[in-house]
């Protein structure tokens, strides 16, 4: 037979625990308050017969047979035990059959057992007793019966039954109850879970509006859901971008084709548009190849290759390939680096990096106008600043530039591709690196390379000379 | 093992062929410190270039260039193979960066009377071509 599931449950089985603690506690609480009663009582009726003995012994013989007739007719309870013996042991007055065996005279108050004489013959107690010797030889016998204690037990046992059992009861359903809610609250989020792997991204786990660590955790996933969705669509919208991208170039080709075949009449002709087409295929390819760069550029894992990269040096080989297209262009190329420094990563992709940069920094700059790269130290930052007199970045365009194929309205008419600072981007986060694109006209993209402690040659502060 | 190039998706055809031919006729390993291709001279060691008794002033970039298309004379270099080569870069750079130094090396080389020596392959590359 298969066992109710909330039974096995992890919360049902703490709440069974925490139910039998309680219940041990609850029995020793009232072992311990039944034996403070005993004691209690015991204790008092000691000093009470103590006290009376005390009285009585100091009467003469005469009076103390009064003393105590009186003391037996005064009891309605039937509680108070009293006698006198004579020296030979029998008995004078009181209602105690015979000297107990036991009971030691002239010593403090003690348990005896004693058999009492009353009206319906001699009855067997236990009782607390004390005893003396007269000055004319006799015994004096002063008892009182402590069964109120019993009495007591009693009415605390019933009690322990009336409250514990219900409170074990309690204990066990509150167990059930809170088993079956998380048991719920599982199931629920389970069956929401798997519709969100069955692809409903729009899901989310129940959430109320409490704090409790159940809803808390609700909360922290629902986030990361969010943050799965943004991305995912992200991810779709690159795709998308993709798509659209490839689709532009490939179609002018198709249709200069296609209107080269039927309206070509010489080789020349078809020559001219082969061409066309094949410069449109030609760009496809470029985007392609570019996408795939990207791709391995944030999938590698390049870093335990690592070296030290002169910066200096490398901008220098940037410059000067660069140098020729600026000039074209009549742009004035200058490298500022006075310092020699160097930075840990790749020499390639470094290189990549920053001609990106200055190919970008160049090809959006008009004529006549000034592109600087300059090699800085600030903080504990080793910067890579590429400037330029161009239209630059505007506040609003700062995080687009970074998206894949954004190009903006400004440019439309420039040849390119829309991901080049991706490739920049992508570089620099592998090196651990930070890119920052300051906005307003003359744009200012600077690479952050932050100093790292670790690096056993504490490379830039140390080799702060003046490059010669 | 070892392979001595590679290409990675998407590729022309041209480029793979021109690679291909490339590795068929790698340059010998010649202990030359003179290249020679029809008037044009190259001095390794002194760093000097001549066409003829012209003297060409090259920048050290434009050196490397010419040494390594003389080095493969009668070949089609693409861009790609050039910019690899040549300038050690492994990405393709947006702007028309070999054009612009291969039509500065031109211009050094093959001066206004002479017969061009380097050809340009539309939509292909370039070849070094000795006058005949």
């Amino acid at each position: 037979m298969r066992q109710p599931q909330f039974i096995r449950s992890n919360t049902f089985h703490r709440a069974l625990m925490v139910a039998g603690v309680f219940a041990v506690f609850v029995i020793a609480l009232f072992g311990f308050i039944y034996w403070q009663i005993d004691d209690y009582l015991t204790a008092r009726s000691d000093r009470v017969i103590t006290l009376e003995i005390e009285g009585i012994s100091s009467l003469s013989p005469e009076r103390r047979l009064q003393a105590i007739d009186e003391k037996l007719r005064q009891d309605p309870r039937g509680v108070q035990l009293a006698a006198i013996f004579a020296a030979d042991g029998h008995r004078i007055t009181g209602n105690i059959e015979g000297l107990p065996a036991g009971l030691r005279i002239d010593a403090a108050a003690q348990a005896a057992d004693i058999v009492k004489i009353n009206g319906n013959g001699p009855e067997h107690q236990i009782i607390r007793a004390i005893a003396r010797h007269m000055r004319n030889g006799d015994v004096l016998v002063l008892g009182r019966n402590v069964d109120e204690a019993r009495e007591i037990s009693h009415v605390v046992g019933q009690a322990l039954g009336l409250g514990l059992l219900p409170a074990f009861l309690l204990c066990l359903l509150a167990g059930a109850w809170l088993s079956v809610r998380a048991q719920k609250r599982v199931e629920e989020v389970n069956q929401r879970v798997q519709r969100i792997i069955a692809g409903d991204l729009r899901e989310r786990l129940p959430h109320r509006n409490i704090d409790e660590p159940f809803s808390k955790l609700a909360g922290i996933v629902n986030g990361m859901l969010d943050e799965m969705e943004t991305l995912i669509h992200a991810l779709a919208g690159v795709g998308n971008d993709i798509a659209h991208d490839l689709r532009t170039p490939l179609t002018r080709a198709r249709i200069t084709l296609e209107r080269g075949r039927t309206n070509a009449t010489n080789l020349e002709q078809l020559q001219a548009v082969a061409d066309k087409a094949l410069a449109g295929i030609d760009q496809s390819l470029a985007i392609i190849t570019a996408l795939l760069r990207l791709a391995e550029i944030e999938n590698s894992r390049r870093s335990a290759s690592f070296a030290n990269v002169p910066l200096h040096d490398m901008l220098r080989e940037v410059c000067d390939i660069y140098e020729p297209i600026a000039e074209n262009k009549n742009i004035t190329l200058q490298v500022a680096a006075t310092h020699r420094l160097t930075v840990p990563g790749d020499r390639d992709l470094l290189i990549e990096a920053v001609a990106n940069l200055v190919d970008n920094a160049i090809k959006f700059t008009p004529e006549g106008g000034k592109v600087d790269i300059e090699l800085l130290r600030g903080g504990a930052e080793t910067i890579v600043r590429v400037t330029d007199t161009g239209s630059g970045v505007s506040e609003q365009e700062r995080e687009a530039v970074l998206r894949r194929f954004y190009r903006s309205d400004k440019i439309r008419n420039t040849p390119g591709v829309g991901l080049g600072l991706n490739l920049v981007a992508a570089i620099v986060k592998l090196h651990g690196f930070r890119l920052a694109i300051h906005p307003g006209p003359g744009c200012r993209v600077e690479i952050i390379c932050p100093d790292r402690e670790r690096a056993k040659q504490p490379a830039p502060p140390a080799k702060e000379q003046p490059a010669s | 093992m070892g392979g001595d190039d590679y290409l990675t998706k998407p590729f022309a055809v041209v480029e793979l062929v021109a690679r291909i031919e490339a590795l068929l006729r790698r340059p010998a390993e010649s202990r030359e410190t003179v290249l020679r291709v029809g008037p044009l001279e190259l001095d390794l060691i002194e760093r000097t270039a001549k066409r003829g008794d012209r003297v060409i002033e090259l920048l050290p970039r434009e050196f490397r260039l010419l040494e390594y298309m003389m080095q493969r004379s009668d070949q089609l270099l693409t861009r790609a193979m050039l910019l690899e080569e040549v300038w050690n870069y492994k990405f393709v750079p947006a702007t028309n960066l070999v054009d612009v130094h291969m039509g500065r090396l031109r211009h050094k080389v093959d001066g206004p009377d002479e017969a061009p020596m380097i050809h340009n392959v539309r939509g292909a590359g370039f070849i070094l071509r000795a006058v005949s």
